[in-house]
């Protein structure tokens, strides 16, 4: 039906058995390098070296609060921020992200994203800054919610839950317990039809 | 070392694409409930990491670090359901969306930066109640007593069992349609 309908002439996309067997291995072969997988952190880092040039101590209070904030270790907290910002694995993992999903676009013919999603168009119409406000504030609460809870959807649910981690698959269950009414919410039947 | 981080990086991101879940679309569908797709995805991809880890860590090989357990990642978990379905995106595919030129993803990604600063004006405040009610590395292991091997493979078992039960559920096919060609019905 994709394929036939002159809509999506890009290749199908994986079977959830498929990915999840890739990503299960992936996932497997960090743990072995002793590392896993996660993205919040970088989030932190950037926003500690994009705020350190307007208020140096706002930089400062952003790193002691990071994670769960508990570090209390008789050092210099400034150097610990410096060592703390060094380029590190999770870093590149997001970089990997960014380059990784750009050859899957490209090599499946996906061609250049759409300003705003399709099933958002098809509901809302072209009212493009109502979606990229939308998308703001979600980012905002994406982030908070991360940083509350010490981790996200790769850290906490993929990372944490493949550990055994209470914390990961009760993070993962809270999200859809919200996440679920919200979108039903946004995308409720107009009555007035 | 940091080399093995960016092909990881690079093998992750070309999953959540190859897999859709770079794609606005289909986590709204998900979270509608008219396509799982993603979370069997998520789940499965769990499964098979459980055996994969906890098969190693039997033979001596890795440490198991687990994060902490408290008020917060329930609190966390709530704002960030909401979060998720406003964005459409979590922190990590919203990397792989910018990349693949969608545009609201660049909204998005100045959210949670605001987002990653907002909670540092909150963390006095909340520190209390994260404190208080901090149960540590908490392992379902140790929940249950069993074995670490034995619970993930128990885990890993019932998760598969459910991820295939969903693909017996009774599908909406007119949910699975790309939008412009229901836009008219």
């Amino acid at each position: 039906m994709d394929l036939l309908g002159g809509v999506h002439l890009k290749a199908s996309r994986w079977s959830w058995i498929k990915g999840g067997v890739i990503l299960g291995v992936l996932n497997t072969l960090v743990y072995f390098q002793g590392q896993r997988l996660g993205t919040s952190d970088t989030y932190v880092k950037t926003v500690i070296k994009m705020t350190e040039y307007i208020s140096p101590n706002l930089a400062l209070s952003t790193f002691l609060t990071h994670s769960c904030g508990c570090d209390t270790r008789p050092v210099d907290p400034a150097i610990l921020m410096s060592t703390y910002l060094h380029v590190d694995w999770q870093m590149m993992v997001v970089l990997g992200i960014f380059i990784g999903t750009f050859i899957a676009r490209r090599r499946t013919g996906g061609g250049a994203g759409p300003a705003i999603p399709d099933t958002w168009k098809a509901r809302f119409g072209n009212r493009y800054w109502l979606r990229y406000m939308q998308g703001f504030i979600g980012g905002v609460l994406l982030l908070l919610g991360t940083r509350l809870a010490g981790g996200c959807t790769s850290g906490h649910v993929i990372s944490g839950t493949s550990r055994l981690a209470v914390s990961g698959l009760t993070f993962g269950l809270a999200a859809f317990a919200t996440g679920i009414p919200t979108a039903l919410l946004i995308f409720r039947q107009r009555r007035n039809h | 070392m940091l080399l093995w981080g960016l092909l990881a990086g690079i093998a992750f991101g070309y999953i959540l694409q190859r897999v859709g879940a770079t794609e606005y679309d289909n986590i709204l569908k998900m979270l509608r409930l008219q396509d799982l797709r993603i979370a069997q995805f998520m789940f499965f991809s769990i499964a098979v990491s459980l055996i994969g880890i906890f098969t190693l860590h039997a033979f001596g090989i890795g440490i198991i670090t687990v994060l902490e357990f408290h008020p917060g990642v329930i609190i966390g978990g709530l704002i960030f359901g909401v979060g998720f379905a406003l964005a459409g995106y979590c922190p990590g595919t919203i990397f792989g969306a910018m990349a693949e030129g969608k545009k609201d993803a660049f909204f998005v990604l100045a959210g949670a930066l605001v987002g990653t600063l907002s909670y540092t004006f909150l963390h006095d405040p909340l520190q209390p109640l994260i404190e208080r009610g901090n149960l540590g590395p908490l392992t379902f292991n140790r929940l249950l007593g069993l074995s670490p091997l034995l619970t993930a493979l128990l885990f890993a078992a019932v998760i598969t069992a459910g991820m295939f039960l969903i693909d017996k559920l009774p599908r909406c096919e007119v949910c699975l349609e790309t939008p412009v060609e229901t836009k008219n019905q």
